[in-house]
C-alpha cells in the first residue's frame, strides 16, 4: 500500500514539538511497525538536521517527494489566496495520481484548506484538538480568520477516516462537528526516553548551562514549582499566576516558580500580561535534554491548561518521575487520572491549596511520582503509536472500500458571498443537494467563497475536474456576468445539465467578450453556432452606423439568444417554468429543455427570534396603516417608480403606511430619479430606500412587511429569486402580469397589468391590503402553501435529480 | 409520555401529545408549514412554551379561579394563550429598558399588547407590568403558578439567578406550579458557564443548586436531563461560528436553520433545559440563603428609573446593516469595483468611436488612411470573421493615435 504523508510539520519551526514531533513520532513508528507499506513523504521546503526526529532516508521504503507549484513550495505565505488554494490542491491531486497513491495522510488540517478537494484517494486527517470551536473569542479576532477556519475544517470533515490524539480530542470531533466516532481511530503520542528518571549527579550539567543562560534561575538553588506552560487562552497561565500569587507567602521565599515557555515571543507576551514577579523565573528555547532534568530537578510540576489535545508537558514530567497538579478538563485526566492532583481549570484557590499541599507533603509527593511513572507507560510504548497508525491507515483503505457508494455530483456555479443571484440561488442548491450527495462545486478562486464546513461539500479547481477517473455529472449555473465566464470552456467541453438563469443572456456574452477583449472567440464559439443568419444579422449589426448602433443592438439580440452553442454543449437545458421552456423551444426546436422548479431554504422558522413587532411599532405604524416592501436590485425594470406613485395614493388614506425598498441600486440615473419622485412625493417620510440588506436581514424584513410588491417589465425572460422568496414568506404579494410568471397561481399572488391603469389598479390592490386584515391573511397563506408545495429547496433538488436520472437513462441507452 | 424535568430532545417534536399541544399553541403557525409540523422545524423557544403549558395544563392549573404570573415573560406566546385558559395572567419584565434586548422589552407591550399577539387572546385577562424578576413586588403566596425563563440578560450572577428562583417559589401559593426555562450546558470551555457574564448555561448541578433549591420547590416528577444521539446529530451547523463576528442576522445567537434545537455560540453547545416544581403544603423553609439582598434590590430600582428608550433597537439594526457591518462594507466596495469596470469600459468605447471619427476626418497619417480602408471594407463585406483583424487594426493605430495626441 501506497502511503502518502503531508510532512509540512517536518518543515516549520515547530518541528520537534507538538504537531511536529507528532508528525515525526508517528511516521518514524509506523516505517518500524509496517515495513511492507511505501511511504511517500510530500516535503515543503528543506527539512534542516536539526528538525529531524529521526533519519527516514534510512528506510528503503520511504520516498521523498518535494512539493511545489510553478517551482514554489506549498508554504507561500501565512494566508495564501483562494486561487492559491485551489492551484495547490490542483497540484496535490496530480501528485497522488502520478504516484499512484492509496492513501494521503493530512497531518496539517488547520494550517491550509488544500486537502479537501482531494478525491483521487482516500483521506485520513490527524485531529489534535477543538480549541479553536471551544474559544473562538480568544482565538480569532476577524472574520478572515474564522473563515479561513472554517474551510481547514472541511479538511477534517471531508476526511474517510482520522486519527485522533486523545479520546478527549476524539469526542469533541464528535460533539462539535458531528464526525462518527466509528470513523476516528486513538493514537497517543509517544513520549520520549528522553525524559525520564535522571539521577542528581547526571543533571548538573544540564543545570549548569541553564545557570550561564538564565541568570535567575541560576542565584536560586532553593526548591522550585515548574509549570511549561504558553500563553495562549488554552494554557490558562494566569490560573497559575494567581494561585501561585495568593499561596506565594505561605510558601515562604524558598519557593520559586519556574516556568518554561515555548519561545521568545511567548516569553516577552508573559511578562507583558503578567509583569515581573520577584519568585517567578520564566525560561525559553530549552532542549529536550534541559526540560527532562527540570522535570527532575522541580519538587512537583503544575500544568493549568484548561484545554490539551494531549497534554506533553503532563505526560513527560510523570515519565520523568515528577509528582504533578493539573486540571480536569479535556485530555488531561486521561494522561493523569489516579497518578496526579486534578483541579477545577477555572478556581485559583483550589489551585493554590493544591500547591500548598504538595509543597509540604514530601510523601505525598513521593508517591505520586511513583504512580505518574507507572500510569506514564501508557504512552510510552512506540510501537504502539506505530500499530495504531497502521490499524488506521488499513480501516481508512478498507473503510472507503466497503462504503456504500455515494454519488458525486459536480457544480460549476459562482457561490456565496458574490453579489449575484446566481450565487445565492447556488447556495441554496449546494446546500441542498449536500444532503444526499457529494458536492464538487467547481469555482474560480477569483473570491473566497463562504466556508460550507459539511462532511459532503468540497470548493475545487476547474482544471480539477479531469484528475478524478470517472468524472462527475456537472451541472452548470448559466449567467451572463463576469462571476461564470469561467465555466464557458468547461461547459464545452464537459457537457451534463445546464441551467439558464436568464434566457436573454446574449447581450452579457458580447460585453463580457468586449472586456476581455475576445470578441473573435465570441464570435467563432457564441454567435457562430447559432447559424448563418446570426452570422448575417451579427455581421449587419457590427457595420451599422454609429447613429445607429444601439436600436442594432437590440434587434439583434432580440432576435437571437444565442443558446446554440450552450444546447450544443449539454444534455439538457433546464429552467424554471415552462414559459421560458416554450421561449427555448421556439427559438431552438432542437433543445432538450426541462422544467426544474426554483426552491429556496424556508426562512421562515428563523424569524420566531426577530422581535417584528417591535420593530413595526418603531417604524410607527398606526391601526390603520401597512407596512409594504419591494425588495431586490433596484432597476428601472422593478417599476419602482410605479409603486411609489401607487403608494403615495395609499398614503393619503392610510398615512401611517410605510413603504420599505431594500435592495442595491447599480442604475445611477434610475436612483436619482426615485429620490427626486420620493422627495416630492407627500409620502416621501414615509417611504425608506434601505440599500443592500445581508441575506438574513433582507428575509426579516420581507417577514416584517405585510404585503410586497414584486413589479417586473420589461423581464429578461428568468422567474425572480425575489419573487419565490416573497411567495415563501407568506405574504400577499403584488406582481405584474407578465406571460413569464403564469406558473405562479392566480390564487398565491395579486397581478396588476403592466401600464395603462397600472398605477390605479396597484393603488387599489394597496388600499384592499390596508382596508382588510383577512384580504392579507388570505392572498398570504396560499402564497406560503404554493411555497410549501412547489418551491422548497428539497423540491428544487428532486427536481434536478429527475432530469439528471432521465439524461443518464437515455445515456445508457444510446451506449447500448 | 414525555416527562416535565427535562432537556429538550428531538424526539419530543414526534411525541402525540406534545405535537397536539404546540399545534394547539401555535395554531398560527400550522397552516404556514407542512401537514407534519412541527417536524423538521423544530425549535427550542417554543418547545419551551408548549412544556410551560403542558406542565400547567397538567397540574391542573387551567381553572378560570387561577392566578398566574409570568416572570420576565418578555412579549412571548405563552402569556397570550394562558389568558384563554385561567382567570388572570400577569405578565412581568423590563418592559422599556435602553440597550441592545430594548425590542425583546418593549415598552409598547405595556400599552398595547395586541400589536405583539400572533395568537387570539382574552384582552381583559392580560395584565402587563413592568416588574424585575430578581425583586418581585408581591405578596407571599399569591399566585396558582409562575412561568419563568431563568435566566434573561441582566441577571449577571449566580446570586441573582438564585434570588429570582427565591422569588418565584416566595409568590407561590402552597401547592402551586413553576414552570421554568434555561439553557442546559451540552459542551463548552471547561469550568466556564457562558459566553459573556450575563448569560448562564447550567449544568446539572447549577439547575438543582441554583433553581430548584434555590427556590424552596420540588421537581414534579424525576429529570431526565439526557441528550439523545438523535438530537445531537440533527444540527451541527457551524454558521454562528461566523456570526459572533458578522452579526448579519437581526436575532440573538440562539438560533440557526432548523431544526433549531442543539445550538452552538461562542464554544458552547447548548440544548433548553425545563423545571416543572411544586411548592409543598407545609415545609420548613430552607431557601434564606438565596433571597435578594438589599443590595441587590437597590440595584433592580435604579434600573427601574434608567429612562426607557423605544424603537433604538431598530435603528441599530438598520444602522448596522448600512454602515458597520464588514460584510457591507466588502460588498459595497465590490459595488464600487464593478462600477469603476462599468465606468472604465463606457470610457473606452467613447474613446474608441473617438478615435475612429478622428481617423476618419482629422488624420492622413498612412496607418490611419490604411485603417479607414480596411474599416471601410468591414462595412461593405458584411462579413462578421473581418472582424478580428479590424480590432486589431483599430487597437494597433488606437495605441499610435494615443501617442500622438
Amino acid at each position: 500500500m501506497r502511503i502518502a504523508v503531508d510532512y509540512k510539520p517536518a518543515s516549520s519551526e515547530a518541528a520537534m514539538r507538538g504537531m511536529g514531533r507528532y508528525t515525526q513520532q508517528q511516521i518514524r513508528e509506523v516505517l518500524l511497525a509496517a515495513p511492507e507499506l511505501d511511504v511517500y513523504l510530500f516535503t515543503h521546503g528543506p527539512i534542516p538536521s536539526e528538525n529531524r526526529l529521526f533519519d527516514w532516508t534510512t528506510f528503503p521504503n520511504v520516498h521523498t517527494i518535494p512539493v511545489s507549484v510553478d517551482g514554489h513550495s506549498m508554504d507561500p505565505a501565512p494566508m495564501p489566496t483562494y486561487e492559491k488554494v485551489l492551484a495547490y490542491s490542483h497540484r496535490l491531486q496530480q501528485l497522488l495520481k502520478r504516484h499512484r497513491i492509496d492513501l494521503f495522510h493530512n497531518t496539517v488540517p488547520f494550517m491550509y484548506p488544500y486537502y479537501s478537494a482531494i478525491t483521487v484517494c482516500p483521506v485520513i486527517t490527524t485531529f489534535y484538538d477543538a480549541i479553536p470551536l471551544i474559544f473562538p473569542g480568544s482565538y480569532f479576532g476577524t472574520e478572515e480568520q474564522r473563515r479561513h477556519y472554517l474551510h481547514c475544517m472541511t479538511n477534517v470533515s471531508t476526511s474517510d477516516h482520522v486519527i485522533a490524539i486523545s479520546k478527549s480530542a476524539a469526542f469533541d470531533l464528535k460533539q462539535y462537528t458531528g464526525y462518527s466516532l466509528d470513523q476516528i481511530s486513538i493514537a497517543y503520542p509517544v513520549i520520549e526516553g528522553v525524559f525520564r528518571p535522571i539521577e542528581r549527579g547526571d543533571r548538573k550539567t544540564f543545570l549548569k548551562a541553564l545557570a550561564a543562560r538564565f541568570p535567575a534561575f541560576g542565584k536560586h538553588s532553593g526548591p522550585f514549582i515548574l509549570s511549561v506552560t504558553g500563553v495562549h487562552r488554552s494554557k490558562n497561565a494566569h490560573l497559575l499566576v494567581e494561585a501561585y500569587t495568593a499561596v506565594a507567602g505561605e510558601l515562604g521565599s524558598a519557593w520559586k516558580l519556574v516556568i518554561v515557555l515555548p519561545s521568545k515571543w511567548a516569553h516577552g507576551e508573559f511578562h507583558r500580561r503578567f509583569g515581573d514577579h520577584p519568585n517567578v523565573i520564566t525560561l525559553c528555547d530549552i532542549t529536550d535534554e534541559e526540560l527532562a532534568v527540570l522535570y527532575n530537578q522541580a519538587a512537583f510540576v503544575v500544568q493549568p491548561s484548561t484545554y490539551e489535545g494531549f497534554g506533553y508537558p503532563v505526560a513527560e514530567a510523570m515519565h520523568s518521575g515528577a509528582a504533578v497538579i493539573t486540571t480536569r478538563s479535556s485530555s488531561l485526566p486521561e494522561i493523569a487520572e489516579g497518578a496526579a492532583i486534578l483541579v477545577s481549570p477555572t478556581d485559583p484557590y483550589l489551585m493554590g491549596a493544591a500547591i500548598l499541599r504538595l509543597a509540604r507533603d514530601l510523601k505525598l509527593r513521593e508517591s505520586l511520582g511513583k504512580k505518574a511513572l507507572i500510569k506514564s507507560q501508557e504512552f510510552s510504548d512506540p510501537k504502539a503509536l506505530g500499530r495504531a497508525t497502521r490499524d488506521a491507515y488499513f480501516a481508512a483503505v478498507e473503510r472507503t472500500r466497503k462504503a456504500p457508494p455515494r454519488r458525486s455530483i459536480a457544480v460549476w456555479s459562482s457561490m456565496p458571498p458574490l453579489d449575484c443571484g446566481v450565487a445565492d440561488y447556488s447556495g441554496e442548491f449546494v446546500k441542498q443537494l449536500s444532503q444526499e450527495h457529494n458536492v464538487d462545486v467547481y469555482v474560480d478562486g477569483s473570491y473566497n467563497p463562504t466556508p460550507m464546513p459539511w462532511k459532503s461539500v468540497r470548493f475545487r479547481h476547474p482544471k480539477d475536474y479531469e484528475v478524478d477517473d470517472s468524472p462527475a455529472p456537472c451541472i452548470f449555473q448559466m449567467g451572463a456576468r463576469n462571476y461564470q465566464e469561467y465555466m464557458f470552456a468547461p461547459l464545452r467541453k464537459y457537457g451534463g445539465l445546464v441551467l439558464l438563469h436568464d434566457v436573454s443572456m446574449a447581450l452579457g456574452f458580447q460585453m463580457l467578450a468586449q472586456s476581455a477583449n475576445r470578441m473573435a472567440e465570441f464570435e467563432d464559439h457564441i454567435v457562430a453556432p447559432d447559424g448563418a443568419a446570426a452570422l448575417e444579422a451579427y455581421a449587419r449589426f457590427i457595420a451599422s452606423p454609429e447613429a445607429n448602433v444601439r436600436a442594432a443592438q437590440e434587434e439583434f439580440f432580440q432576435k437571437h439568444k444565442l443558446l446554440q452553442w450552450i444546447i450544443d454543449s449539454t444534455a439538457k437545458q433546464l429552467v424554471h417554468t415552462p414559459q421560458l421552456e416554450a421561449r427555448v423551444l421556439d427559438d431552438y426546436p432542437g433543445a432538450r429543455t426541462a422544467v426544474v422548479r426554483m426552491g429556496w431554504f424556508d426562512r421562515l422558522p428563523g424569524q420566531r427570534y426577530v422581535p417584528l413587532p417591535a420593530w413595526r411599532i418603531g417604524l410607527g405604524l398606526g391601526p390603520d396603516g401597512i407596512c409594504l416592501g419591494s425588495f431586490g436590485i433596484v432597476d428601472r425594470v422593478k417599476r419602482l417608480h410605479v409603486t411609489i406613485e401607487a403608494f403615495t395614493e395609499l398614503y393619503r388614506v392610510s398615512p401611517t403606511s410605510v413603504l420599505l425598498i431594500v435592495g442595491r441600486c447599480y442604475d445611477n440615473t434610475y436612483g436619482r430619479e426615485l429620490k427626486a419622485q420620493i422627495q416630492a412625493s407627500p409620502a416621501g417620510g414615509r417611504i425608506l430606500m434601505l440599500d443592500y440588506a445581508p441575506p438574513e436581514a433582507f428575509a426579516s424584513l420581507m417577514v416584517m412587511c405585510d404585503g410586497i410588491v414584486n413589479l417586473r417589465h420589461p423581464i429578461r425572460m428568468g422567474l425572480s429569486g425575489v419573487l419565490v422568496r416573497a411567495l415563501a414568506t407568506g405574504k400577499p404579494t403584488v406582481i405584474s402580469d407578465i406571460d413569464e410568471w403564469d406558473s405562479i397561481p392566480s390564487g398565491a399572488c395579486l397581478r396588476v397589468p403592466v401600464g395603462g391603469d397600472e398605477v390605479h389598479r396597484l393603488t387599489g390592490i394597496l388600499k384592499q391590503m390596508a382596508a382588510s386584515r383577512e384580504f392579507r391573511l388570505r392572498y398570504g397563506t396560499a402564497a406560503r402553501q404554493w411555497y410549501v408545495n412547489e418551491a422548497t429547496a428539497p423540491v428544487m433538488v428532486g427536481d434536478y435529480m429527475s432530469v439528471l436520472r432521465e439524461v443518464e437513462m437515455e445515456q445508457s441507452a444510446t451506449s447500448r | 409520555m414525555l416527562g416535565y424535568n427535562k432537556v429538550c430532545n428531538i424526539e419530543d417534536f414526534t411525541d402525540a401529545d406534545f405535537v397536539s399541544t404546540m399545534k394547539e399553541v401555535f395554531e398560527d403557525e400550522v397552516p404556514l408549514y407542512a401537514a407534519n409540523y412541527p417536524a423538521g422545524v423544530a425549535d427550542s423557544r417554543q418547545w419551551e412554551v408548549a412544556m410551560a403549558v403542558r406542565t400547567l395544563r397538567d397540574q391542573g392549573c387551567f381553572r378560570r379561579d387561577a392566578r398566574i404570573l409570568g416572570v420576565a415573560a418578555g412579549t412571548g406566546t405563552a402569556g397570550f394563550y394562558f389568558t384563554r385558559r385561567v382567570g388572570e395572567v400577569i405578565v412581568a419584565d423590563t418592559y422599556g429598558r435602553a440597550g441592545g434586548q430594548a425590542d425583546q422589552v418593549p415598552a409598547a407591550f405595556l400599552t398595547h399588547p395586541a400589536a405583539f399577539a400572533s395568537i387570539p387572546f382574552e384582552r381583559r385577562r392580560l395584565i402587563p407590568m413592568y416588574m424585575d424578576g430578581r425583586c418581585l413586588h408581591f405578596e407571599d403566596a399569591s399566585f396558582d403558578a409562575v412561568y419563568e425563563t431563568i435566566p434573561p440578560e441582566g441577571f449577571a450572577s449566580s446570586d441573582q439567578i438564585a434570588a429570582a428562583a427565591f422569588e418565584m417559589g416566595r409568590v407561590l401559593k402552597p401547592g402551586g406550579i413553576a414552570s421554568c426555562t434555561a439553557m442546559f450546558k451540552v459542551a463548552g470551555p471547561p469550568g466556564l458557564s457562558g459566553w459573556a457574564p450575563q448569560v448562564m448555561l447550567f449544568a446539572r448541578e447549577d439547575l438543582q443548586r441554583l433553581i430548584v433549591d434555590a427556590s424552596g420547590l420540588e421537581m414534579v416528577d424525576a429529570p431526565a436531563f439526557e441528550i439523545s444521539e438523535r438530537t445531537m446529530a440533527v444540527r451541527r451547523d457551524l454558521s454562528p461560528f461566523m456570526d459572533a463576528v458578522t452579526p448579519t442576522a437581526p436575532r440573538g445567537p440562539q438560533v440557526a436553520l432548523a431544526p433549531n434545537v442543539i445550538r452552538y455560540y461562542e464554544g458552547y453547545l447548548f440544548a433548553s433545559v425545563h423545571l416543572a416544581l411544586r411548592k409543598p403544603l407545609t415545609a420548613e423553609s430552607t431557601n434564606a440563603w438565596a433571597a435578594p439582598s438589599d443590595e441587590l434590590r437597590k440595584q433592580v430600582d435604579t434600573r427601574a428609573h434608567e429612562a426607557a428608550s423605544l424603537g433604538g433597537a431598530l435603528l441599530q439594526q438598520l444602522h448596522q446593516m448600512h454602515e458597520e457591518d464588514d460584510h457591507i462594507r466588502w460588498l459595497k466596495s465590490r459595488v464600487q469595483v464593478l462600477d469603476a469596470e462599468f465606468h472604465r469600459d463606457q470610457a473606452q468605447i467613447q474613446r474608441l468611436n473617438e478615435i475612429v471619427n478622428a481617423a476618419g476626418l482629422q488624420h492622413s497619417s498612412t496607418e490611419a488612411e490604411h485603417w479607414k480602408r480596411e474599416y471601410d471594407a468591414v462595412k461593405s463585406s458584411l462579413s462578421w470573421r473581418i472582424t478580428a483583424p479590424l480590432r486589431f487594426g483599430l487597437d494597433l493605430l488606437t495605441g499610435r493615435l494615443g501617442r500622438k495626441s
